[in-house]
């Protein structure tokens, strides 16, 4: 495989930090992990579909617009993360103390995490544009009265619907998480700037 | 052969005195709370001159005597005492040992002939090396006092760290630790050779079948013991926990279900140092930590204090992982 492409690697990288604390340790259960990440978005897709709700091209346009503009605040707020554990490693050159490197050290390990969140996001996003995009090709498929081409219409919709709601829920359970650790490190810089 | 060094390892937390629900405090907050002058900013403050006062007060809290026990028999007073600021160490020797009775001298190869005697109100004493680990960041410290085979001061150490504490309206609680390698080096290293099975709370019938003598006896406590036999550890638990803890019919102990009894395990290692566990408490063993003879100074039985620190320096390095406060180390 070409090594330049990374994202088996960002994906498991994303997931297990999903089960780590910020002493870089793992401390949730695989369980717990998949009950949340995949078990979850696969109810919310079933009921979905169980209530016949589809996504149609219009609203596929809307909802590309929008994953799109998270997708390029991801890739700006990579770069937030890697100056703001510069910010911290240079706490070193005056500080030797052991609470300060101990810090560090934690602090590098939650940005690697969070970049990890991160890139996987930006992986999920243009997973879904992708699979938005195919919403406008339902009018290619052949209209015919046939039964069985009509069978295998209806299991490509679903299929393509399926798909949609699980990687949207997994992305929106992933913007949550990147919400929260954000939320832990605009608290820290303010403590930062306290010191 | 001689005198063998031994090591106490606690891990402890202090939190304010005569408050309900009180939280552990953060050593941080301790130490510039209490440390800190009136005109001087606590967050501000050096770190290195804070722990000096803390040291200062502790060396003060002797009045340059010897701090004894309640029944006068053991006293300790300080050695020296360093401390390490940037690491949250202090550690050093406390002298400590025998007193409150009468001591003859004798040379070992004559033991007719009397050559001193030490008085009731000298001390005999050796020294203790002592280390305590206080986070500024956390609320869980170490603290490790040395012994000797037959002879510690730790409780006395212990006593007097945690007044200190209570002048400064604070309470201190510790638990004692073992690190995991050790515990797994013993338990490979050692066979269980006893189990005991503890019973207490019979009931008055119990008490009066087993003898009339026991029925008013309500702290009445049956031991039984079970030894003449050795197994490894792994075989013992394979085997020893399969149904039941015990076959016999033991009714009459009010003894019918494992629930109704403590059951202690007691485990000896090569050299006959002996640990016991209890089965109902996750089988959490806490062997007693025996110091290498190499960290003694030479031509004597007392430790180095270099080669001691060191030594001590790399178990409190595998503590503070293992209790979660270091993190993983980085590439």
């Amino acid at each position: 495989m070409w090594t330049k492409i990374k994202i088996f690697e960002i994906r498991k990288d994303a997931l297990e930090s999903l089960r780590k604390d910020y002493n870089g340790r793992i401390v949730k259960n695989k369980r717990i992990v998949f009950s949340y990440y995949y078990m979850f978005p696969f109810i919310i897709s079933i009921t979905f579909l169980s209530i016949g709700v589809s996504i149609n091209s219009d609203i596929a346009n809307y909802f590309i617009t929008g994953i799109s503009i998270f997708a390029g605040l991801f890739f700006n707020l990579l770069l937030v993360v890697a100056d703001k554990l510069n910010v911290r490693k240079r706490l070193l050159d005056s500080d030797s103390n052991e609470e300060t490197k101990n810090y560090v050290i934690r602090y590098r390990h939650f940005s690697e995490q969070l970049i990890s969140q991160i890139s996987y996001g930006i992986v999920i996003s243009i997973g879904l544009i992708i699979l938005m995009f195919f919403t406008h090709f339902k009018s290619l498929l052949p209209q015919t009265d046939m039964c069985y081409v009509k069978i295998i219409n209806k299991i490509l919709e679903y299929t393509l619907n399926g798909l949609i709601f699980f990687n949207g829920t997994q992305f929106i359970i992933m913007l949550f998480v990147i919400l929260s650790s954000m939320y832990v490190m605009l608290l820290d810089d303010l403590k930062i700037k306290n010191k | 052969m001689g005198h063998q060094l031994k090591l106490d390892i606690y891990c402890f937390s202090i939190r304010v005195r005569r408050e309900r629900d009180a939280e552990h405090r953060i050593f941080g907050d301790f130490f510039r709370e209490n440390y800190s002058r009136d005109d001087e900013n606590p967050l501000q403050i050096n770190k290195e001159v804070l722990i000096k006062r803390f040291i200062g007060g502790f060396i003060d809290s002797f009045h340059e005597q010897f701090v004894l026990n309640r029944e006068e028999t053991k006293g300790i007073a300080t050695g020296f005492l360093k401390s390490y600021p940037s690491k949250n160490i202090i550690d050093g020797l406390i002298n400590g040992g025998l007193t409150g009775i009468d001591q003859d001298v004798y040379d070992r190869k004559n033991s007719i002939q009397r050559e001193d005697i030490i008085e009731k109100d000298k001390i005999t004493a050796l020294p203790y090396y002592f280390k305590i680990w206080t986070p500024f960041d956390g609320t869980v410290g170490v603290l490790m006092i040395q012994s000797y085979t037959n002879m510690g001061v730790n409780t006395l150490i212990f006593q007097q760290l945690a007044k200190y504490f209570v002048d400064k309206n604070h309470t201190i609680e510790k638990y004692k630790y073992v690190p995991e390698d050790y515990k797994e080096r013993f338990i490979k290293k050692s066979v269980i050779y006893k189990v005991s099975l503890i019973k207490q709370g019979l009931s008055n019938k119990a008490r009066e079948n087993l003898n009339p003598v026991f029925t008013e006896k309500e702290n009445l406590k049956v031991r039984i013991e079970i030894t003449g036999f050795e197994e490894t550890p792994e075989r013992f638990w394979k085997l020893f926990r399969k149904k039941k803890i015990i076959n016999s019919d033991l009714t009459a102990l009010e003894m019918e279900d494992d629930d109704d009894f403590e059951t202690i395990a007691t485990y000896k290692d090569e050299f006959g140092h002996q640990s016991s566990v209890r089965i109902s408490k996750d089988k959490n063993i806490l062997p007693t930590y025996f110091l290498d003879n190499s960290l003694k100074k030479e031509g004597v039985e007392y430790p180095d204090y270099n080669l001691i620190r060191k030594h001590t320096n790399s178990i409190l390095k595998k503590v503070k992982k293992e209790i979660g406060y270091t993190p993983e180390d980085v590439d």
